[in-house]
């Protein structure tokens, strides 16, 4: 995995001018990844002992979202910003409306109101309650929507004419066997993420917090 | 006299609703805990008894009334003297028995050093040393809640509040827990405890430790008679005194309740008509076939329907416990009645046991539809469908606006086990969707 990341970094992919030169587009892919789990564990996290309306109302959001149909979208498709914030949308949604549902059991909100009877500070019930709670629900979510996400990448790599991608250089000069090799190394970085990091994170944390 | 710790002067409390008005759950409680006692709450499932512990520990604010803290208006700080042990309440599986215990002390804002010396401590007290490093799931039930109550008294609380703790364990170990406690309360072994209040539905058992016993009624909770219990510790279940006493409570428990006047009746008819779900009552976890049983027994000579509970429960070889919520049933199905410690079955009684196979079906089709509203609604909601079927859940949750979650589960487990005796309606587990079957 660590050499493909490599060779997609520098050799495969153009370098970003600005931030995050040290790891190249992956940067971006790591940050994206960290920006989506971020949020979910967070609200996910915050909604676990709460049943009222707001939680279906935010499932139901993030479906929306998951649906958004982005090729469909296409003529915004070729500006910089729609090109990004659509698919993210739809991965954001995707995993929220994932995360909500697994994190919609009696357990889950049984466990924080037990935290909450025993008076634990804020701090500590993120740490000791809602962070176990919502660990491995996060990690189940992220095996799903990687394919998806990686989906994301590649269209925006194709699309992304302003930073002259090394897939668009490649399809505009129809160079088919290094297509093939580029899709060949992203497929693999894509099953080394999801079965050398999530999956093997996912049955660790599983194992951990005993759910 | 002793100090008064805790006292709820008129204190009501409602189950929130999301229409419609609130229903409410206590009504007019007065009460108070004092130093050095043990206090009962004696009542069956719903009449309000967790609802008051919560209020007691601060979890949950009377919809009226005040809760007094040593004489002064109770805040929040101050109720953190007072430790409880829900039903409901769980061990974290990540975490191992100690760590369970460090967790509940991170409230206390006390040095990590001095936090591990009191969970140490009271580990060793409790008789749990060994299993420190044990994770809940490979505990047994009665460990599990040992375990639950050294979390408890690890805060230090002046005051222990403990909701039917030994209902989910078997008798024996129970048995072991109840003794262990009283034991370690009378050598003052507690730490600062001062007070622990035990709301049970088991009279025997509040009479074995409690030294004073508020008796509920149901729907909504009121104290109808406080009972202070003669008897010092160890007490002996089998001392004819003590055996006496407890019959003499459930004589009280099974007072016939003043009658309604008709005008009061038709008010409560058009209140149920226009919300049914205003009146769901907790269902206990009861087969038809125990009901069905002991009408049988009670038809039988020599006692021809009707007996003194206590005998019933000797002859039938049954705790007086576990035989009061079958006769309670009896009644609220109108099948029996429970008047001055006896149990009678009632006209329609009588004609369920000496009917046949189909006859005791209508009779408990009919009964269960007038007497337990969920079933009403559910039945109301299948026959106004089209596809004459709908999620168990929607009715679930319907439920848990007037009761708890564990509660609404057992009593829409009793409903649909009823139902099916009764051939109101089916239930698909695989679907969790109740439905109509082409013979209902």
């Amino acid at each position: 995995m660590i050499l493909t990341a490599i060779l997609l970094s520098y050799r495969f992919w153009p370098w970003p001018e600005g931030a995050l030169t040290i790891l190249g587009p992956l940067g971006y892919l790591a940050v994206a990844l960290f920006i989506v789990g971020g949020f979910w564990a967070y609200v996910g996290g915050l909604l676990l002992g709460y049943t009222g309306q707001t939680r279906r109302w935010i499932r139901k959001v993030s479906l929306t979202g998951a649906l958004l149909p982005v090729p469909l979208l296409f003529p915004w498709l070729a500006i910089h910003l729609p090109q990004v914030i659509l698919p993210a949308m739809a991965v954001m949604g995707m995993c929220g409306w994932i995360v909500l549902g697994y994190a919609n059991g009696p357990m889950g909100q049984q466990f924080v109101t037990m935290g909450q009877h025993l008076r634990l500070p804020s701090f500590s019930l993120w740490r000791n309650v809602r962070f176990p709670l919502i660990c491995p629900v996060l990690l189940q979510a992220g095996t799903i929507v990687l394919p998806f996400f990686w989906d994301g990448v590649y269209m925006v790599a194709t699309l992304d004419a302003e930073h002259n991608t090394v897939l668009l250089g490649l399809l505009q000069k129809h160079l088919y066997g290094m297509q093939l090799l580029f899709l060949c190394l992203m497929t693999l970085l894509a099953a080394c993420v999801r079965w050398g990091i999530f999956i093997p994170l996912q049955e660790r944390m599983a194992h951990r917090y005993r759910i | 006299m002793s100090a008064t710790l805790l006292r709820l002067t008129d204190c009501a409390q409602f189950a929130r609703k999301s229409r419609n008005q609130d229903v409410p759950i206590v009504e007019q409680v007065n009460m108070e805990v004092r130093e050095g006692e043990i206090l009962g709450l004696v009542g069956r499932s719903g009449s309000g008894k967790s609802s008051l512990l919560k209020i007691m520990a601060g979890l949950d604010t009377p919809r009226t009334g005040d809760v007094f803290w040593k004489e002064k208006k109770a805040t929040i700080q101050a109720l953190e003297a007072v430790s409880i042990i829900l039903q409901d309440d769980v061990l974290f599986p990540w975490l191992t028995v100690r760590e369970n215990v460090l967790l509940a002390l991170e409230a206390k804002r006390q040095p990590k050093e001095e936090r591990e010396k009191i969970a140490d401590a009271i580990i060793a007290v409790l008789d749990m040393d060994g299993y420190e490093g044990a994770y809940p799931r490979e505990l047994s039930g009665a460990l599990e809640e040992r375990a639950s109550l050294i979390r408890a008294l690890a805060r230090q609380p002046e005051i222990l509040l403990l909701d039917e703790p030994f209902l989910n364990i078997d008798h024996l170990s129970a048995e072991n827990l109840r003794t262990d406690l009283i034991e370690l309360w009378q050598e003052h072994r507690l730490g600062p405890l001062k007070a622990m209040v035990l709301a049970t539905h088991a009279i025997e058992e509040a009479v074995l430790m409690c030294d004073r016993i508020l008796l509920f009624s149901s729907g909504p909770g009121r104290i109808t008679h406080e009972v202070v219990v003669p008897f010092p510790h160890p007490r002996n279940r089998q001392d004819n005194d003590f055996r006496h006493f407890v019959d003499q409570i459930y004589t009280l428990m099974t007072l016939r309740a003043p009658s309604v006047s008709e005008a009061d009746l038709s008010v409560a008819k058009q209140d149920e008509i226009q919300d049914e779900s205003s009146s769901f009552i907790v269902l206990p976890d009861i087969s038809i076939e125990l009901l069905v049983g002991l009408m049988e027994a009670l038809d039988h000579a020599p006692l021809s329907g009707r007996a003194d509970l206590p005998e019933l429960a000797n002859q039938l070889q049954m705790t007086l416990d576990d035989l009061f919520p079958l006769g309670e049933t009896l009644q609220l199905l109108d099948l029996a009645e429970l008047e001055d410690g006896d149990i009678m079955l009632t006209s329609t009684g009588r004609t369920f046991v000496e009917g046949d196979a189909d006859a005791r079906r209508d009779i408990m089709r009919t009964a269960l539809l007038h007497a337990v509203p969920l079933l009403r609604l559910i039945r109301g909601t299948l026959d106004e469908r089209s596809s004459h079927a709908m999620d168990a859940d929607i009715f679930r949750r319907k439920l848990e606006d007037t009761m708890s979650t564990s509660y609404a589960r057992q009593t829409l487990n009793t409903a649909i086990s009823w139902a099916r005796y009764a051939s109101l309606f089916g239930y698909d587990e695989e679907t969790d969707r109740v439905l109509l079957e082409d013979d209902e």
